[in-house]
């Protein structure tokens, strides 16, 4: 655009026909980043059916000139061989920690974000603001505390007295996929409140007010009206939780640490990576396993998708 | 265990849990279809029956449970036709009867079955339930309607339960990971989902009852405040119970699995039932139907407890079991006093019930408390601090204009827990003191819950709305606070540990941070003007100025915050000279550094704060200093180019993990943007526009790991005699071969001089029809055609141009992009995160782009703007509020960037962050101290962002 300029009028003259390939310039430069875009997933693609061999004798590129021809070789290598960590299994914990750290923040942010919105209390608009505020808190701030409680519980020495409470016991969290998605859980909730209540915020309150004076009471509003008129941004929160914790690393990596039998499919492929060309050749299929889920989930559901991304920054 | 039977046992158990489910939804249905008077027993035995030969399905374990129940099944009808026949017209004898062969039934499963058997004791629940159900019926009507539902939930509970058990004991057997960790992620989601689910709506019920039934409420409110007390207490080991006390370390997942828990569920269920019969008996005898029933049925689940414990005592049991025991004898005490406390309107009568109600459970824990925390009583702080408290108290409520009695219960109540269990030292004192400490506790206690004046509709409807909004809020506040919060803070205290969290170490971790030069590395901050970086950032913001100056000469308009700019500029330089001058001690010792620049700068610095005061004549400030800059338009932009030119100028020289972080969050941020708008600026309007977008959009939805795999491949480098896989070698060798030899030299010089040649032309048209946007652009834009001409004709090529074989073919070098040219091989893990961010920037441009009204783009092209102006001068501006979000988003979340660099260099070759310099230090070295003060730095660095959001969000509420 920045180079496109008004045209004269067009008369068939050398300036004119010039112009009018100036004109096209940005559809090209739309095109040529596109492909720029592209050319990495798809080089990915394409290397993670070619075989061992291939990939180390040329670029994806020469794809469609393979002797050893193109096949799901390296598929079903990553997926069965136990030795490449479990791909499988991987993915099954990806799901134990993605399902609930979906479910659930859409359910406790929800309440939350309709307290926000309908009910009236003390304070409401600081402790909102308080609570949405946390958005730009990292995460790396919670995670050893965090790792401490599910290892040994929280607990409390008043100072002086010697005396040790226990607030929380050590429920052995640490290692398991339980303790990720708690914690994505907690750190999903800043966000999910602000997604949610930019939404429900926005409802029109006189269908509240005729529900109240029909003696309706918050929580038969709440199940009854908001619920069912808040779906589209509930899916739009869901898909989002769901690509995010799906694609975590850090936090999975912090909470399970070595207890290789709960790893996620992302530690999985990253561990594949750090083997340094021991099993390269089917690192390209294990990485496009991890990523077709939430492509598919993106591909299928990008209308939501996106309207949660800009409810989520335009509005707000 | 092959995968037929796999898939035979997993079909089964599906069947199995739907027929459960539906038996008990039959058994509800026929109930209450039922409900006028025509006998439900056919189609409940009918139900049971299917239930029991279902569950013989599972396995033969359970066959002579099975069995059991079925007789006593039929030994139930039969009692049941036998009582009606006998005294027909006499339902509570009847009544009386059903459940008797019912509990005789029950202990007959339960010698029968065992204690783990949890089936049996829901089903013997379930019966028991049910006969109480089908002769409730004859009396209380109302009274099974309101309490079928929950009799019916709870049984389904149990059945679910014991249906993921048999999964959970299935999926072991079979010795599948896969599914056993399946069947845990089910086992936690249903644990969570469902009881959160129960607490969220008990709460919002408790809320109902504040208005609908008052004495309800304090029942339930007590028995809340007795669990909490009780369960902490005894969770802290301050208590003794009966019995010994084994410590087992449990998890979630073997607390479930357990038998205790099933026989105090079953127990609590049994003695809840016989309770609500008994209450339902007495309710319908002295017309007391609404609350007798309720209150029976509390007094019979605290008794049935009692009996679980006899069982219980005879198991080993572990801590979490105890705990959940002693909280609910500590809950039903504190119920039934509050039920008493909400029955009773009379003032005096309440505060007395009250205090000595208080005083009984105070009593109560007075003599299970352990003998180590029982307190030697001193004379003068148990006389002298329950004074001072409660005078403090009285002058408190005097200040605010409130009642004094409840004060002076308050304030008594706290000088006495100070003067029996803080001030003292604690163990082995006297049980008598110890009896009397904590009975005067629960006396007072009591007293100033007695003392709340017992309120009226409207004091009930108004606790009902204040209720409300904490009920709705508590879950996610508990997350939050538990989960961010707290951790945040513990994190601020932990950095002030050594690495162990054991020795106060003082702000020594931070010091470590700011003095290792591996991440505050300033040595070279001179080098800067060795940068090529950093002449075309002068350039571009003399650039700026310049143009600025043109069109604030056209336009008149200009620039009118000069003052603050002059301060602000002036206050860095002094404080520029006092930095060179510290560091200038620090590294040539007394000397100071260089003194001539230091005064220079100081003293400019000083003169252009001091000028910045002078008052300004006209409101046009700008003006008074001969100075009129437009810079509205693409000069900002330019100096915005400027100033990023010159930040990495400057952090290419300014080495070290913070360094790098603070490259990252600048080069990122600044690029996605950039890039994220045009890619809006060119889809816009365009066709195909929505799968345009969709590509760049993509990478959003694959994990940093997988971006990092992605171009790991992208950056591969071979040997270079043979033939590079990595498409950026390919393209890199490949350009050395043909810019020095044959003929791709030549076309390369032509391609190269017809591109100089168009862009040329374009700038001559452009500069006749006055597009001096385009000018410049194509200006600029010749600068790189130009040198890549002169690298291929006379520069001796460009691309990995290298050495030559022996058989004379010409081979280039490659690039090593994660490992060469430090610290410039930071800007290629960069890529990595402007290929993902672009796509967000990208989307939300987008839709403010298309937010921009129409209007005001058509009003500008009325008035002859051409599109390069509409667009800097109309839409632009109009997204401005969009770019803030757009640079906040991407700020925090470039400034945590951690995969990329772990997974691709693992922060080797000066490619460090903060994130990943945290992580190895305290996860793979355990050094918490110094790990919670890189991660309170991380939290530092976006405060400022925290504070422009919340008054972004200030001003929207």
């Amino acid at each position: 655009m920045a180079i496109t300029v008004g045209s004269p009028q067009g008369d068939g003259s050398l300036t004119s026909r010039l112009y009018a390939f100036l004109a096209s310039i940005p559809t090209w430069v739309l095109w040529i980043v596109v492909t720029i875009w592209t050319l990495p997933t798809f080089s990915l693609f394409a290397n993670s059916f070619r075989s061992q061999d291939a990939q180390r004798a040329s670029g994806w590129w020469s794809f469609t000139e393979d002797e050893t021809g193109l096949s799901v070789t390296n598929y079903s290598e990553v997926l069965n061989a136990t030795a490449t960590g479990g791909l499988r299994q991987g993915l099954v914990n990806s799901f134990a920690i993605t399902i609930p750290a979906t479910i659930i923040p859409i359910a406790i942010a929800a309440f939350a974000a309709y307290a926000f919105a309908w009910i009236d209390f003390k304070h409401r608009e600081k402790l909102f603001i308080a609570t949405v505020s946390l958005l730009a808190v990292p995460n790396q701030v919670a995670l050893i505390p965090l790792l401490q409680t599910y290892s040994g519980g929280a607990h409390y020495t008043i100072p002086g007295l010697d005396k040790t409470i226990t607030l929380l016991p050590d429920l052995g969290l640490a290692g398991t996929t339980t303790a990720v998605w708690i914690t994505h859980t907690a750190f999903a909730m800043p966000f999910a409140i602000f997604l949610l209540h930019n939404y429900i915020s926005q409802l029109p309150s006189d269908v509240f007010e005729s529900a109240r004076i029909d003696g309706a009471d918050h929580f038969t509003i709440f199940w009854r009206l908001v619920l069912p008129l808040s779906v589209p941004v509930l899916a739009a929160f869901a898909i989002f939780q769901f690509l995010w914790t799906w694609n975590d690393y850090l936090i999975a990596l912090t909470m399970i640490g070595a207890n290789g039998i709960n790893h996620p499919a992302t530690i999985k492929i990253a561990s594949l990576a750090g083997e340094f060309g021991l099993r390269e050749h089917v690192l390209s299929a294990g990485a496009f396993v991890q990523a077709a889920v939430p492509l598919v989930v993106f591909f299928s559901l990008q209308r939501f998708f996106v309207r949660g991304l800009l409810a989520g920054s335009v509005k707000g | 265990m092959g995968t037929l039977e796999t898939l035979v046992s997993w079909a089964l158990l599906l069947v199995v849990a739907a027929a459960i489910g539906l038996g008990v939804r039959g058994l509800l249905g026929s109930l209450q279809r039922n409900f006028a008077g025509a006998t439900p027993l056919p189609s409940i035995v009918g139900t049971a029956a299917g239930i029991v030969a279902l569950l013989a399905l599972i396995d033969g374990d359970r066959l002579p449970f099975v069995v059991s129940l079925l007789v006593a099944a039929l030994v139930l009808v039969a009692v049941w036709r036998v009582a009606r026949f006998l005294i027909a017209g006499r339902p509570p004898v009847a009544l009386a009867v059903a459940v008797l062969a019912a509990v005789v039934v029950a202990f007959l499963w339960l010698s029968a079955v065992g204690p783990t058997k949890l089936v049996g004791f829901a089903v013997a629940a379930c019966v028991v339930l049910a006969s109480f159900a089908v002769t409730g019926t004859a009396i209380a009507p109302e009274v099974v309607r309101r309490h079928l539902p929950n009799i019916g939930g709870i049984a389904a509970t149990i059945g679910a339960v014991d249906y993921l058990q048999a999964f959970d004991r299935m999926s072991r057997a079979l010795g599948s990971t896969e599914l056993n960790s399946m069947a845990s992620a089910l086992w936690a989601v249903t644990l969570a989902v469902g009881g959160s689910a129960l607490l969220f709506v008990g709460a919002n019920r408790l809320a109902d009852q504040s208005k609908k039934d008052w004495p309800l409420f304090c029942t339930l409110v007590g028995a809340v405040i007795g669990f909490a007390v009780f369960g902490i207490m005894d969770g802290n080991r301050l208590l003794q119970i009966m019995g010994p006390r084994e410590s087992v370390a449990t998890n979630l997942h073997d607390l479930v699995n357990r038998g205790p828990w099933s026989i105090l569920i079953t127990s609590l269920l049994i003695g809840a039932a016989i309770g609500l019969v008994a209450g339902t008996l007495y309710g319908s005898a002295t017309d007391n139907r609404r609350t007798a029933p309720r209150i029976g049925m509390g007094i019979g689940a605290s008794i049935g407890l009692l009996w679980g414990l006899f069982f219980v005592e005879r198991i080993p049991v572990d801590t979490s079991v105890r705990v959940l025991w002693t909280a609910l004898i500590g809950a039903s005490l504190c119920a039934v006093l509050g039920y008493v406390i909400g029955r009773t309107p009379d003032d005096q009568r309440r505060v007395a019930i009250a205090a000595v109600g208080g005083l009984a459970i105070g009593l109560v824990i007075g003599g299970l408390l352990k003998n180590i925390h029982q307190p030697r009583l001193q004379t003068v702080p148990l006389i002298a601090l329950p004074i001072i408290g409660g005078v403090l108290g009285v002058g408190l409520a005097a200040l605010r204009r409130r009642p004094w009695p409840p004060a002076l219960a308050t304030g008594l109540l706290a000088g006495w827990i100070l003067a029996t269990f803080g001030v003292p030292t604690l163990g082995g004192g006297p049980e008598i003191e110890t009896m009397v400490s904590t009975g005067v506790i629960g006396l007072l206690a009591g007293l100033r819950f007695g003392l709340r004046r017992y309120p009226d509709d409207v004091a009930r409807a108004n606790l009902e709305q204040r209720f409300r909004g904490p009920v709705f809020l508590a879950p996610a506040l508990a997350f939050i606070s538990l989960g961010l919060v707290v951790p945040l803070i513990r994190t601020f205290y932990l950095s002030l540990f050594d690495d162990r969290t054991v020795n106060w170490v003082g702000l020594e971790n931070y010091q470590t941070i700011f003095t290792d030069p591996k991440s505050f590395e300033y040595a070279n901050r001179l080098w800067v003007f060795g940068s090529v970086l950093f002449y075309i950032a002068i350039a571009a913001m003399a650039a700026a100025v310049l143009l600025g100056y043109i069109g604030g000469r056209r336009t008149g308009n200009g620039f009118s915050q000069w003052s603050l700019l002059l301060r602000i500029g002036g206050v860095l330089l002094v404080l520029v000279a006092l930095l060179e001058y510290v560091l200038g001690r620090q590294t040539d010792g007394e000397a100071g550094g260089n003194w001539l620049a230091i005064i220079a700068l100081g003293i400019v610095g000083l003169v252009m704060a001091a000028l910045s005061f002078r008052r300004a004549g006209s409101p046009e400030s700008g003006r008074g200093l001969g100075l009129a800059i437009d810079f509205d338009g693409p000069p900002a932009y330019l100096l915005t180019f400027g100033l990023f030119m010159l930040s990495m100028a400057m952090l290419s020289n300014l080495r070290g993990t913070l360094f790098n972080n603070l490259w990252w969050v600048i080069t990122v941020t600044f690029l996605s943007t950039v890039v994220g708008l045009a890619v809006a600026v060119l889809a816009d309007r365009a066709s195909y526009e929505s799968v345009a977008k969709s590509f760049v959009f993509m990478p959003l939805a694959i994990s940093f790991v997988g971006a990092s795999i992605i171009w790991r491949f992208m950056y591969i480098a071979r040997d270079p005699r043979k033939e590079q896989t990595g498409v950026f070698n390919a393209l890199w060798v490949e350009l050395g071969k043909i810019s020095t030899g044959g003929t791709g030299q030549t076309v390369g010089i032509v391609v190269l001089l017809a591109a100089l040649a168009a862009l040329a032309v374009l700038a001559a048209v452009s500069w006749r029809t006055g597009a001096r946007g385009v000018v410049g652009t194509a200006g600029v834009l010749a600068l790189p055609v130009a040198w890549a001409l002169y690298r291929f004709t006379a520069g001796g090529g460009m691309g990995g141009t290298g050495f030559e074989t022996e058989t004379g073919s010409v081979q280039g070098t490659t690039i090593l992009f994660l490992q060469d040219s430090q610290p410039f091989n930071n800007l290629w893990l960069m890529v990595v995160l402007i290929w993902i961010q672009t796509g967000f920037a990208m989307v939300i441009f987008s839709a403010a782009i298309k937010a921009v009204p129409a209007e005001l783009i058509e009003a500008a092209r009325m008035d002859g703007a051409t599109e390069s102006q509409v667009f800097w001068r109309v839409t632009l501006p109009q997204i401005a509020p969009t770019v803030g979000v757009v640079v906040t988003t991407l700020i925090v979340a470039v400034m945590k960037v951690f995969d990329i660099v772990k997974v691709m260099t693992n922060g080797n070759f000066e490619t460090q962050v903060v994130a990943n310099e945290m992580w190895q230090r305290a996860f793979t070295e355990l050094n918490f101290g110094l790990g919670s003060a890189l991660a309170v730095v991380l939290f530092l660095a976006v405060v400022p962002v925290m504070g422009y959001n919340i008054r972004r969000m200030q001003r929207e509420l």
